[in-house]
């Protein structure tokens, strides 16, 4: 059942739940603006302590689409939490207002608090560093919109695995599925943390550990990039010899299968060629584009209009 | 209504003698011959006459709002209408600026009550982060970013999410590509270089590729700075256009003109003009712009304080047909870089083509009429032109716009408000 539910982790979800996401967004992207007003008179309220106008945008453009209505703010300052409301009653206000509430938060676990104060479904756009469950049902969507499965694929993930919000939610969300193997490439420095080792051993999940992507790189469905930041290097030298060694150019694809597709949370730097932009790899910007058909899905699903 | 339009049709299998016929605004037929009961015959089989696909401007100012003395939606269409073109798509720094919502939806307003020609609307970088909202797209065909003021300086990060933006709604990002990094001192005041150029169109093209927006280098004015744009071009998807003015005045003219010719980026070399000509001609540089920017007398006064820019849709196709007379560029090139690359730049698949289906924009032109470009009888509130007093030969003769003609043998005969927002083009 979705209908009045909380989106906090996508740990929450049900690989069952998620496919059923999937099949729903596909049917969304399918609808044009506002042909079909599934959600009319209904009211987001978009609560971004944090700036993030890629997400804010597209749950705003996906509650549009469905016909309803967006409130609220993008940035803590110049509302009433600058004056020093509390988390606690900004959520409350919100909840009598609106018919859902999507919200991100610097601190871990805001959202939860607000699943708890708030009657109305709670949406985490992101809180912490760990979790971000609509970009997680993105990125699964674009391995099972693009490869028609996820089961069974060799999937790596390459880049930040340590601090990276993104690498976290997508590694969370693939326990719920059963690839051939995932396999973590990263610089000594930038692995998983402990934790996230703990978690993925307690699951079924077959990973693999390493830092060389050229010996896995024929075996590869799907190669998932993520940046690798300046600042986690305490020595230069060694930032710009790491930064060459996980670049991911036209060279190495060649090595790859013809199937394989490339993914990043965007923006990317420098860690994809821009030469491999105009190749059939690229699956990025399309990803970024499923953004709002997935999240058209989750708005009609919380909110009952489809079931 | 239904129209047909006969003569030498520009089409993409040559240049044809035939008909096109044109009912409530689309071409639904393009033949030899047509005979059929119509509103309107527009008979224009004679010597020396073309027909184009609509001219499209992918960049001016038509001011308007609070500027309304240097140019307003009516008299810039009008001046558009006299210069062939069909579409221009508007600048937004205007007073206010088109950066939030409402400003846009105010623009749209205004703009359908007096164009006379279709036209675009771009968007430009906001204040505030709320002002980059879902609903932008549905009137603004794109963004233009003036990256020495929006991207070189503290607003880079509200720029970036611009671009975000421009990306994910998959809206073409207009660069003036000019890095102030480069910029150096002159008489009329800080001027950019060919490197500055260069070194810009670098950044945005590293930027169209972290984030998977299309970008549009407009005013390419140096050799360099094509240069640096064909070596990208060879990658990655990127388009750019250039001037009249800077493949036919040099720093030369700069200098001898003064303040009228003063323009932003600044005119370089005569090296320079030949290389892009080169560049349009064999078809790496996509198109060509007239940056018509208005502004009035008393503003280009003096040399150190004007400022940059002057009038161009009255005077573009007649130079460039000129050109043609010439033996310096071929009509066909004329009918890419005004005509076919500016739509497809703009992403309109409805129009830059004469073929059934298309909306019905043509512009027809004499090849052979001369005259002497004068300033005091242009429709623009500019009169004046860096490039008056030259004698021109070959002139757009009728302006068509979604087949009502709106200019025909150098009069306005339409009212302003029949001008659309190309996005209505679907």
């Amino acid at each position: 059942m979705f209908k009045g539910r909380d989106v906090i982790s996508i740990l929450d979800f049900t690989r069952g739940e998620l496919e059923k996401i999937f099949r729903v967004a596909l049917k969304m992207e399918r609808i044009g603006k506002r042909e079909k007003p599934l959600l009319k008179d209904r009211v987001l309220a978009a609560a971004f302590f944090e700036p993030s106008t890629r997400t804010r945008l597209s749950f705003e453009a996906a509650m549009h689409r469905l016909g309803g209505s967006v409130i609220g703010f993008s940035d803590a300052e110049g509302t009433s939490l600058a004056k020093g409301e509390n988390l606690a009653d900004t959520v409350k206000m919100l909840d009598s207002y609106a018919d859902v509430i999507v919200m991100r938060h610097r601190v871990e676990g805001a959202a939860k608090l607000a699943a708890e104060i708030a009657e109305v479904p709670v949406i985490n756009a992101g809180d912490g560093s760990k979790h971000h469950p609509t970009q997680a049902m993105i990125d699964l969507y674009t391995i099972w919109r693009e490869l028609g499965r996820i089961d069974g694929l060799h999937i790596a993930l390459t880049g930040d695995l340590r601090y990276g919000r993104a690498a976290a939610s997508i590694l969370y969300a693939l326990t719920k599925f059963k690839p051939k193997r995932v396999s973590l490439i990263s610089p000594a420095s930038l692995k998983p943390r402990k934790e996230m080792g703990d978690f993925l051993r307690g699951s079924k999940l077959k990973f693999f550990e390493g830092e060389n992507l050229e010996e896995i790189i024929q075996d590869l469905d799907v190669l998932y990039v993520t940046r690798i930041q300046k600042e986690r290097f305490p020595d230069p030298a060694e930032y710009e010899k790491v930064k060459g060694s996980y670049r991911i150019a036209p060279e190495l694809l060649s090595r790859a299968k013809k199937t394989t597709i490339v993914l990043h949370p965007l923006p990317k730097i420098d860690e994809i060629d821009l030469q491999v932009d105009g190749t059939k790899f690229a699956k990025y910007f399309q990803q970024a584009a499923y953004g709002v058909p997935v999240r058209m899905a989750l708005l009609a699903l919380l909110l009952g209009g489809v079931r | 209504m239904r129209s047909i339009v006969k003569g030498k049709l520009f089409t993409s299998k040559g240049i044809l003698d035939g008909s096109i016929l044109i009912e409530d605004g689309r071409i639904t037929r393009v033949a030899r011959d047509i005979q059929e009961q119509v509103d309107r015959v527009l008979d224009y089989r004679k010597k020396g006459h073309i027909v184009l696909p609509g001219l499209v401007d992918m960049h001016v100012h038509m001011r308007d709002f609070e500027l309304s003395y240097k140019e307003d939606f009516y008299t810039g269409t009008g001046a558009a209408a006299m210069g062939g073109f069909t579409v221009v798509a508007d600048m937004p720094n205007t007073k206010p600026k088109v950066n939030k919502l409402a400003v846009l939806r105010e623009r749209e307003r205004v703009a359908k009550s007096k164009a006379l020609v279709d036209y675009g609307l771009y968007y430009g970088v906001p204040d505030r982060e709320d002002d980059i909202v879902d609903g932008i797209e549905a009137l603004a065909i794109g963004f233009k970013v003036f990256m020495q003021h929006e991207f070189y300086t503290d607003k880079r990060e509200l720029t970036e999410k611009v671009l975000e933006f421009a990306s994910w709604k998959k809206m073409l990002v207009v660069a003036h590509a000019e890095n102030p990094k480069f910029f150096v001192k002159t008489q009329m005041g800080t001027a950019g270089t060919p490197e500055a150029e260069a070194s810009a169109i670098k950044d945005i093209t590293g930027l169209a590729s972290s984030y998977g927006f299309q970008p549009h280098v407009t005013h390419l004015s140096s050799a360099a700075g094509a240069r640096e744009f064909l070596k990208w071009k060879k990658q990655a998807r990127i388009t750019a256009d250039t001037c009249p003015y800077y493949l036919l005045l040099s720093d030369d003219d700069a200098r001898l003109q003064g303040a009228i010719a003063k323009v932003h980026p600044p005119l370089k070399s005569s090296a320079d003009a030949e290389f892009l000509l080169k560049k349009l001609k064999d078809g790496g540089i996509d198109a060509i712009s007239s940056d018509h920017a208005p502004h009035s007398l008393e503003e280009k006064a003096n040399l150190e304080s004007a400022l940059p820019g002057f009038p161009g849709l009255e005077t573009t196709l007649p130079i460039l047909l000129t050109m043609v007379n010439k033996g310096l560029l071929g009509i066909e090139d004329i009918a890419r870089a005004c005509a076919t690359n500016p739509s497809k730049n703009l992403g309109l698949n409805m129009i830059g083509a004469i073929e059934e289906g298309k909306i019905g924009n043509l512009t027809i032109v004499d090849l052979h009429r001369r005259a002497k470009i004068d300033p005091k009888t242009f429709v623009s509130k500019a009169k004046y032109s860096p490039f008056e007093g030259r004698e021109v030969e070959g002139m757009a003769v009728a302006t068509i716009v979604r087949g009502q003609p709106v200019m025909l043998d150098g009069e306005v005969v339409t009212q302003g408000g029949w001008g659309e927002n190309v996005k209505t083009y679907g």
